[in-house]
């Protein structure tokens, strides 16, 4: 007799083998048919190109296009019937972002560690043209330690080649990096939000400035606009800016920034000066000759290639390299990782074989899974998902893209240390402590495509940037990744 | 479940690897639903055809609040009692059918085994379509009986009760050919 049970199992535990012919009969024709559908959407397109060919509809797609440069030209301060715009702080991120040269000159005062309550001045000054990716930058590099704080100045320029030529003024001597296209276009990006730093803080902090008073400065009136930064938990300092923005033309004639601990007193840190934007600077300016009585210790054929190095850590018998981590604007985190076995010659390829979009990571020795940093008094963790691999000289790279439910304020994911989560064969392990900081954040397709997609093709034989993942990809992966979570 | 998502997303936006994917993952499935509704091999089949030419010409349509496997087990459901309804169908010997079980069984077992799952599908066919499809999408297709109930527009009782009655035929047929 035959129980229930049995029965059950057996109707559940039977599978029927699709016949050999199915395949074909069924997935090749609807293959054919989402081909077809396809290629029907792309003949759209044409009826595009028609409309551009005749004389009239181009006049009509003209005049559209002029009202939007209409509307473009709003925003840098002419409105249509001809009165001014008043600039406001909020101006000032799109402004620089948006500059084709910029010029700023200042002093940073750094504390005496051998005279508490002094300071020493160091001059800074940078020379930008975001357009050609040319810059030249005088820095100090600061020293603070038990002998006092010393100062010795650096210069690097670009001229918007394959290399930076570095300058001590102190030992007189010059030595060449090498940057590549993504390593120069990062720099220079980061020589750009540098000064936005300096200048104004982070673009999500313009909401925090208000008007505190007026200033007439060479017969042009300045609003005097302030951030105050008290008692925030992620700062160790309480911050105090103050930029001087003319209403009428957006011009920056100063800015100081001030800094006091808990309790203390505040104390000028930087005085910037000079905040030129779109100036003619002379092209000598960028030249990257070698001064006289410089002595170059390197040549570009020997120039080192430190574009994208990262945190190596030894998990016993495995390297496990966390290589470049950027944040993306709605807080999701991409970063490109390793591991080997420096003992191993056996290839990785068949570990990256059948990986999707979107789906699990690599099996490598080590796995990076997760990112975790602290903020707002909670632990916030990011799960990784695979977004693609690249190959070079015989190594293989990961780029994840890390997603928390609720993810750390956009402001901070620059500030914050991301620390890598991963298993080794299998199991959690902590014996390798890699922290990463953000080295730029990710606000659209191009800096998407200029950014990571550069860096990607860093990491690749090719030097091809991957055209498999775009940030439309990203984007609509992370929305189903929310909706999965809400 | 994120697979299928992306899957799904990936489909939408025209990708035919996204196709194939779902097709290879979901067709052992989907097939073995179909046959086990209709207990006709090539009927099943154009179950399938029909059920992917109409997923694709409305791709753009498609939206998924549940899962992907319950979506397309639900649709093969429909099309499998349209097939039922427009012509009769005849029930044929099964020779595709294994059991999963086999694989463990010494072959001397795994005969015998074999020739009891034939007899239960030849007797799944003698029962009333509503009742094989019931014990089908629930086994097999791992339908839960709200989802049943839903695509049936009938309550989570009726669909109860539907199941209980074709389990309780089914032992009763099996027995009395056993006895036979």
């Amino acid at each position: 007799m035959k129980s229930l049970n049995d029965i059950k199992r057996i109707i559940k535990n039977t599978k029927v083998k699709p016949t050999s012919g199915m395949r074909s009969k069924v997935l090749d024709e609807a293959l054919k048919l989402q081909r077809n559908r396809t290629q029907h959407t792309h003949s759209d397109m044409d009826k595009w190109r028609i409309i551009m060919t005749s004389k009239i509809t181009k006049i009509a797609a003209a005049a559209v296009i002029i009202i939007g440069v209409l509307i473009g030209i709003n925003q840098f301060g002419i409105t249509v019937d001809g009165t001014s715009k008043v600039y406001a702080m909020s101006d000032l991120p799109r402004l620089l972002h948006s500059a084709r040269t910029i010029r700023m000159k200042g002093m940073v005062y750094y504390p005496d560690r051998k005279k508490p309550g002094q300071v020493i001045a160091s001059e800074i000054e940078t020379l930008i043209d975001l357009e050609n990716e040319k810059w030249r930058n005088v820095r100090d590099n600061v020293l603070m330690d038990q002998n006092g704080t010393q100062l010795s100045k650096s210069i690097s320029v670009c001229d918007g080649g394959e290399f930076q030529l570095h300058l001590n003024p102190k030992d007189k001597t010059a030595s060449y990096g090498r940057l590549g296209s993504f390593g120069r276009k990062r720099l220079c990006r980061q020589v750009a939000d540098s000064i936005m730093q300096m200048t104004c803080g982070k673009p999500e902090m313009m909401d925090l400035y208000e008007v505190v008073g007026a200033e007439e400065i060479d017969g042009q009136i300045y609003d005097i606009w302030q951030l105050l930064i008290e008692n925030d938990d992620h700062m160790a300092m309480n911050v105090k800016m103050q930029s001087w923005l003319s209403p009428e033309t957006g011009n920056v004639a100063q800015v100081i920034v001030w800094m006091k601990p808990d309790g203390g007193d505040w104390i000028k840190r930087a005085d910037i000066a000079t905040l030129d934007i779109n100036i003619d600077i002379p092209e000598e300016t960028f030249y990257m000759d070698i001064p006289d009585g410089y002595k170059l210790t390197n040549t570009k054929e020997t120039a080192p290639n430190n574009t994208i190095g990262g945190a190596i850590c030894g998990t016993g018998k495995y390297y496990l390299q966390a290589h470049i981590l950027f944040a993306m604007k709605e807080g999701s985190m991409i970063a490109c990782w390793s591991c080997r076995d420096p003992k191993s010659d056996v290839s990785q390829a068949p570990i990256f074989d059948d990986l999707q979009f979107g789906g699990n990571l690599p099996q490598l020795p080590c796995v990076v899974e997760g990112l975790k940093t602290s903020f707002d008094g909670r632990e916030v963790i990011y799960d990784g998902y695979h977004l693609g691999h690249t190959q070079k000289d015989g190594r293989f790279y990961e780029w994840t893209i890390y997603f928390a439910d609720k993810p750390v304020e956009i402001r901070m994911s620059h500030v914050l240390p991301f620390e890598l989560l991963y298993k080794k064969e299998g199991k959690k392990d902590s014996s390798c402590r890699i922290n990463l900081h953000a080295d730029m954040q990710i606000d659209n397709a191009k800096h998407f495509d200029d950014f990571i997609l550069g860096a990607m093709a860093e990491f690749t034989d090719s030097g091809e940037k991957p055209e498999d993942i775009t940030y439309q990809d990203v984007q609509e992966l992370v929305g189903v990744l929310k909706s999965i979570n809400d | 479940m994120l697979e299928d998502k992306l899957l799904l997303w990936k489909f939408k936006r025209g990708s035919s690897g996204a196709l194939e994917r779902i097709y290879d993952k979901y067709e052992s499935y989907l097939i073995t639903v179909a046959t086990g509704l209709l207990n006709n091999t090539h009927a099943a089949e154009d179950v399938l055809h029909d059920f992917f030419v109409s997923f694709v010409k409305s791709s753009d349509k498609v939206k998924l609040n549940g899962n992907l496997k319950a979506y397309m087990a639900t649709c093969v459901a429909n099309l499998a009692l349209n097939k039922i309804k427009r012509g009769k169908l005849e029930p044929k010997p099964l020779d595709n059918i294994e059991l999963v079980e086999s694989a463990v069984f010494s072959p001397e077992l795994s005969a015998i085994q074999q020739e009891q799952t034939e007899m239960l599908n030849r007797t799944l066919s003698q029962l009333p379509y509503e009742q094989r499809e019931v014990v089908i999408l629930h086994l097999r297709g791992n339908l839960k009986f709200t989802q049943i109930a839903k695509l049936r527009g009938t309550s989570v009782n009726t669909i109860r009760s539907r199941y209980r009655y074709g389990l309780d035929k089914l032992r009763s047929l099996l027995n009395n050919e056993v006895i036979k």
